[in-house]
């Protein structure tokens, strides 16, 4: 099962501790980066990843999580480590 | 060292308030919105401590960017914001980190914590004690996944050397700072 960029949009809607805040996210452009748009913190990377590994019964490691943030982490970015570690 | 917290709403968001430097580094950081907001409140959070005219600009990992002038008090400074709470901690050494984590977290942080295999009574302790030891040692958030992190007793093991953090929890959040 392939993520969507949309996908992706929502999932860290979702983990935000206020969606509220988030919410930007539904609307930027997918090379954004995205600690620009929202408070893209820690937590919420950390919950995106949770979310991710449990939905599509993947596992994130370090170094792809490395590679995915390389520079400033963009949906697209994200969307390119889930794709490859399925 | 100094420790300190305030609200956001205590601080504000006046542009006014920034050097130059920081409002150019602000610039060129193109942050939007809230994020912006939060930018300019822990600028004002740092003057508080430092002095109005101190600039504290961004180092590329997103760290504060403090170049302590001459005869300052403060070597070094970290930042920590949450929710309505911003919190500084300014020391005389040349390094500090502070982590700031409302309490309303807990149930977002209990999944995290157990997928970096981190046992926690007190989750929003727990993560400021991370978060606070990856500052330290600026590691970036990738370190987590794989590791063996524990933090047991103020103590976080696995992120480099240890480190042991000074914690305090009020009815609203959970603070961990070390120097």
């Amino acid at each position: 099962m392939a993520i969507s960029i949309d996908d992706l949009r929502r999932l860290i809607v979702e983990a935000a501790p206020d969606p509220a805040l988030a919410e930007p996210v539904l609307a930027c452009a997918d090379d954004t980066a995205l600690d620009a748009v929202i408070p893209f913190s820690s937590l919420i990377l950390l919950g995106v990843i949770v979310a991710v590994e449990d939905t599509y019964r993947i596992k994130i490691t370090r170094e792809m999580l490395k590679n995915a943030l390389d520079g400033k982490p963009t949906l697209k970015k994200l969307a390119a480590m889930i794709e490859a570690a399925q | 060292m100094t420790v300190q917290v305030w609200s956001r709403a205590e601080l504000g968001t006046d542009r006014g308030q920034l050097t130059e430097d920081e409002r150019d580094d602000l610039n060129g950081l193109r942050l939007t919105g809230r994020r912006a907001e939060e930018w300019i409140a822990g600028r004002i959070a740092m003057h508080r401590v430092l002095g109005a005219t101190t600039s504290v600009t961004t180092c590329a990992d997103g760290a504060p960017d403090y170049r302590p002038p001459p005869g300052a008090r403060y070597r070094s400074v970290s930042l920590s914001h949450d929710g309505a709470w911003i919190a500084v901690a300014a020391a005389e050494g040349p390094e500090v980190a502070i982590d700031l984590c409302t309490l309303d977290q807990a149930t977002r942080l209990r999944p995290i914590l157990a997928r970096l295999g981190v046992v926690a009574r007190e989750p929003c302790v727990a993560w400021a004690a991370i978060e606070c030891a990856l500052k330290l040692r600026r590691r970036a958030i990738w370190s987590l996944l794989d590791g063996t992190i524990a933090v047991v007793d103020g103590c976080v093991t696995g992120i480099g050397d240890e480190v042991r953090v000074e914690t305090r929890t009020t009815g609203e959040y959970a603070l961990a700072w070390v120097a």
